[in-house]
């Protein structure tokens, strides 16, 4: 009876301690976003998942190119999770299944894309040329009234 | 202390009835508060296809039929279906805080059902209310004093200029042009698309918060502690006996600005639960939560953005 009596009690209240531990340990172990991991830090940190960008380096005819994967609708499901926790590696895995896809090179607009079969893309990208995946979260100067975007992870392609 | 008003049915709180007509059974007011949190989950609970296809199934159920709504097993599967994309898969998808406390509150109610003697449901639902509530914002409060940019201001001089759920409020009390904030929506709509990570631009309006980004910080911490001291501690405590009137003043400074929906409506529910008497009786703060819990959904009127146009 009195087994009973302390699960009733002190159960919920437990459960709701380990979520705000886990949130503050994965915060300052793993950047996840203090908004998220029910550790009921809301309305705290400017930096959340929503005001974070994620994305990979792309090197191609010598140039550059940094691929938001906000704007690859095959990626959603990765795009979210590696903003609200940018592990190493949850990083590396996601960077794996961002290789298995077939990357192409659209010269009208200077971007790289997800071809939908290879024989419609005339400038394809070799997975050796995805080079990294990166995580950033916004900055905001109280001083210049600037926002700005600060890295907080970024792990190369094995 | 307080003036206590009871009721047949939630029809009969808004009409005159007979004084010894008005006390609630336990019976009912369990179901009256079981159904509360299935109307919560019936309307928000749709995260993903899954859910929303799924949770209706499951609820309506429950919100028609007695016999349903108090079956512990029942309660023991919409555990399962809370449990694992809130509280297990809880850092692979998006899940804001307040799906987590749904979870907790299932889980409760689970728990008291299959623990809890039949005359003892209902104390032990108000307890558990009262140590969510507390709890919940014991760690916001402590979240926020881990977090130095809310002390200093800066995170409500962002967050007023950059959220557009607060630009009526930002546009009316800081006098900022409603035009050059929708600009700062679309550039971080534009940064959060950006091909270049050293994307920089300047927050229109920021200038013209800082002493109120402060002001609200400081009003935050005082009522979000002392929710939390009064609802953690035990009834004998002075302090615990005015948890309704902060918990009040929170709902109504909070939301009307900061429109978060899911969030308001339960903590409006556990607020009910743990308002109502040991006689099963409903206080007058009991009916300020049925009222709120009803009319919750008026707050995403822009009340501010409509008077500004009329005036």
């Amino acid at each position: 009876m009195k087994t009973k009596k302390i699960v009733i009690r002190y159960f919920i209240p437990l459960v709701m301690l380990f979520f705000f531990v886990r949130n503050i340990v994965l915060v300052e172990t793993h950047d996840l976003d203090s908004w998220m991991g029910g550790g009921m830090r809301m309305f705290g940190k400017i930096d959340k998942m929503l005001y974070r960008v994620s994305g990979f380096n792309v090197e191609y005819n010598n140039k550059g190119y940094f691929v938001n994967l906000r704007n690859i609708k095959e990626l959603e499901d990765q795009y979210v999770e590696s903003k609200i926790l940018p592990s190493e590696s949850r990083l590396q895995e996601i960077l794996e299944e961002i290789k298995d896809y077939n990357w192409c090179y659209n010269e009208s607009t200077d971007k790289i894309t997800i071809s939908v079969n290879e024989e419609t893309c005339n400038h394809p990208i070799p997975s050796g040329n995805i080079k990294n995946i990166e995580v950033y979260k916004i900055q905001y100067n109280a001083e210049s009234k600037e926002v700005t975007l600060k890295l907080i992870n970024n792990v190369k392609s094995l | 202390m307080s003036k206590v008003y009871s009721t047949k049915s939630i029809l009969g709180l808004f009409s005159k009835v007979k004084e010894n007509a008005l006390s609630l059974k336990s019976d009912d007011l369990t179901i009256l508060i079981l159904k509360m949190i299935l109307i919560i989950l019936l309307i928000l609970m749709k995260d993903n296809a899954v859910l929303s296809i799924l949770m209706p199934v499951i609820i309506v159920p429950g919100l028609l039929f007695k016999a349903v709504t108090l079956n512990k097993y029942y309660w023991l599967l919409l555990s399962l279906f809370s449990a694992i994309p809130y509280l297990i898969l809880d850092l692979v998808g998006y899940v804001p805080n307040h799906k987590h406390i749904f979870a907790y509150v299932i889980l409760a109610v689970t728990i008291i059902l299959f623990l809890s003697k039949e005359e003892d449901i209902l104390e032990n639902l108000r307890h558990q209310s009262k140590y969510i509530i507390g709890l919940c914002f014991l760690f916001a409060v402590a979240g926020k004093f881990l977090a130095p940019e809310f002390m200093d201001g800066r995170f409500f001089e962002f967050t007023n200029t950059a959220d557009p759920r607060f630009y009526g409020f930002t546009s009316f009390i800081a006098d900022v042009d409603p035009l050059a904030l929708k600009a700062n929506e679309t550039n971080i709509e534009n940064l959060m698309s950006t091909t270049n990570p050293n994307t920089v631009f300047t927050l229109n309006g920021a200038q013209n918060l800082h002493s109120i980004g402060l002001m609200i910080s400081y009003w935050t911490i005082f009522i979000e502690g002392m929710i939390a001291i009064s609802f953690c501690l035990p009834g004998s405590f002075l302090l615990s006996k005015y948890r309704n009137i902060f918990l009040i003043a929170f709902v109504l400074t909070t939301y009307p600005i900061a429109t978060v929906y899911g969030f308001a409506i339960i903590l409006t529910t556990l607020g009910f639960i743990q308002s109502t008497t040991k006689k099963n009786q409903l206080t007058k703060y009991s009916l300020f939560y049925l009222i709120v819990f009803i009319f919750l959904p008026l707050i995403k009127i822009p009340f501010i953005r409509v008077l500004s146009s009329i005036f």
